[in-house]
């Protein structure tokens, strides 16, 4: 298998080229649906977008069929208004929890208190706890507070108990806190010896310094409350106030799937520009959850 | 002397900085979980919006009730699945995209392969319900040139929850791959090479050598992908609705269902236990096996 050929004036190993092949038909996998639901999305019809053998890529432009789309962008199918509540929520419990996240991460971190063991014990375990499990009690505290059906029957919970996969709850707090971890001592140190108080320390030096960290702690919340579908399901039923995910299932029709497939490409479009810009940062960042887990 | 004012100063800001989000623990975590447990010993009335103590009633209902145990044994089943097939091919596909091709190209395969993690469950289960269809679908069209016959995905009780896990794979590999190569980039590639010329074997140099340096990240990302597995809902709702019959009905889509739908609060309680304590147990278990096989240095 080590034999080399050459390719572009480069020795290349042929059991590099197979496994780079290998690779390649890996990647179709990953991409063949999103390649499909475009080239669906601007068929004519339901039946020409299934019609065996798939078409993975689109019609040719002249033939491109907007229909779909323009419902969508007309407001006849409130998909606009589903993305600006995934907005605002996502906003709201990104912001949330990046602050909370952030100085109790760096309390526990770096503060000696009562009961630090015990607080930090229990958050820890209830990371494990999903909010699937407490849902039936969670309805019932947004109803005694007056919220439900509302954004803050979402975001609420969802600040103290984010959607990460398989963590709920203190997900930002312990990923602040291993950053915090890695600031050398004497740095606090040195900013006592200067007088200054934890709290000025905390403002005008640690949190500067945190900034990258927080970006990936801001892109992964709000790209998991972005995705998340159980807890608006739940908590909000008029159909205006519902977040993308939930939102798009509320406008299915049977036989008439143009609407979704243009609706789950626009949605998609977003993370993908996302995606390719801040690429390095994301992948840098989930690579940062996994390094201390 | 001083340094009590400082300790003083110390614990003020400390009780300062960790008080927000332990209110919003304590509220929005802790007392739903004790509150859930003891909803799970009340029976709720619709008509009057009361509840009354009935012991263990709903838990001898849930337990003798063939749903339940049949969406035990579908969360259990998609728990060891998803979490056995998520992390182990997503240590296949971290050692794939490691550095064994030259770095560009392992970039470009880390981002295709990571970049279904992002998207929302539900968009891409709307594309794969299409793709899963008996007769118009994609999969079932390329196996029949294969020469395997139709199989029907999301139509037969066999094969319903193997569409699902087919799904969860697809999107949440990516993510797994991700989190582990982290762990592989520790490994030292002098230590590879030394090994393969005292004649280890690739596999030999897998067991040995790569999964003991990454373990702590492979038993993140099981417990991770165990968990998630744990709460399986939206592939399922959009794809089989829990169907054919309940086939591929999960713990939570019947929590879901009893709590939201029929309103029987102390039934979907009780179900909400036992996957707490499910959870318990699953991720002591992992923990205690893990001493056998994850070396933290």
């Amino acid at each position: 298998m080590n034999k080399k050929i050459k390719i572009f004036g480069k020795k290349i190993k042929l059991s590099h080229m197979f496994l780079a092949a290998v690779m390649l038909i890996i990647a179709f996998i990953i991409i063949a649906p999103f390649l499909w639901v475009f080239s669906a999305s601007l068929r004519a019809s339901y039946s020409e977008a299934t019609a065996l053998p798939p078409k993975w890529l689109p019609p040719a432009f002249s033939d491109w069929n907007l229909a779909y789309y323009k419902k969508l962008f007309s407001g006849e199918l409130p998909f606009f208004g589903f993305m600006l509540n995934s907005f605002k929520m996502s906003t709201v419990i990104t912001i949330g929890m990046v602050l909370h996240g952030v100085i109790a991460g760096y309390a526990y971190a770096k503060f000696d208190f009562r009961g630090k063991r015990m607080m930090f014990g229990l958050m820890m375990v209830a990371m494990m706890v999903p909010v699937q499990v407490t849902i039936v009690a969670l309805y019932k505290i947004m109803n005694f507070l007056g919220v439900i059906n509302t954004s803050w029957a979402v975001t609420l919970p969802s600040v103290f108990g984010a959607m990460c996969p398989g963590l709920a709850g203190a997900f930002g707090i312990f990923m602040m806190r291993q950053f915090f971890l890695s600031i050398p001592k004497e740095l606090n140190d040195a900013a006592a010896i200067d007088g200054a108080g934890p709290i000025r320390t905390f403002f005008s030096i640690m949190l500067p310094m945190a900034g990258s960290t927080l970006a990936s702690l801001a892109i992964l919340v709000f790209t998991f409350s972005w995705n998340d579908y159980f807890t608006t399901f739940i908590m909000i039923n008029d159909t205006d106030k519902l977040s993308l995910p939930v939102g798009i299932l509320s406008i299915r029709q049977p036989y008439v799937k143009g609407n979704e497939f243009a609706a789950v490409v626009l949605s998609i479009i977003p993370v993908l520009l996302v995606f390719i810009i801040g690429q390095k940062w994301i992948v840098k960042s989930m690579t940062h959850v996994g390094v201390k887990g | 002397m001083k340094k009590r004012k400082k300790n003083r100063r110390e614990s003020r800001a400390a009780y300062l900085f960790t008080l927000p989000s332990f209110m919003g623990f304590i509220g929005f975590v802790l007392i739903p979980i004790i509150w859930v447990i003891i909803i799970s010993f009340q029976e709720y009335n619709v008509f009057t919006g009361t509840s009354e103590f009935v012991g263990l009633e709903n838990y001898t209902a849930i337990l003798t009730d063939p749903r339940s145990i049949s969406a035990l044994k579908n969360t259990l089943w998609y728990t060891v699945l998803c979490g056995i097939g998520n992390t182990g091919l997503g240590l296949v596909l971290a050692v794939l995209v490691d550095d064994i091709l030259p770095a560009k190209i392992n970039v470009f395969f880390r981002s295709v392969f990571f970049f279904p993690s992002l998207i929302a469950l539900t968009f891409v289960a709307i594309i794969w319900q299409e793709f899963f269809q008996t007769d118009a679908g994609v999969i079932n069209y390329y196996l029949g040139i294969l020469g395997i016959s139709k199989v029907g995905w999301l139509s037969s009780q066999g094969t319903s929850k193997l569409a699902v896990l087919i799904l969860d794979i697809w999107k949440n590999v990516g993510m797994s791959m991700l989190l582990i190569l982290a762990g592989l980039q520790n490994v030292d590639k002098g230590l590879l090479e030394a090994a393969q010329i005292d004649g280890a074997n690739v596999f030999q140099r897998f067991r040995r050598i790569i999964i003991p340096i990454a373990s702590p990240q492979i038993f993140f990302v099981l417990i991770m992908n165990v968990t998630g597995a744990l709460r399986i809902y939206e592939s399922i709702f959009v794809l089989t609705g829990g169907g054919p019959g309940d086939s591929s009905r999960s713990l939570v889509m019947l929590v879901a269902e009893k709590g939201f739908t029929s309103f029987d609060y102390g039934a979907a309680s009780a179900l909400s236990v036992l996957l707490l304590m499910l959870i318990g147990i699953v991720t002591l278990i992992q923990f205690a096996g893990s001493r056998w096989w994850v070396h933290y240095e």
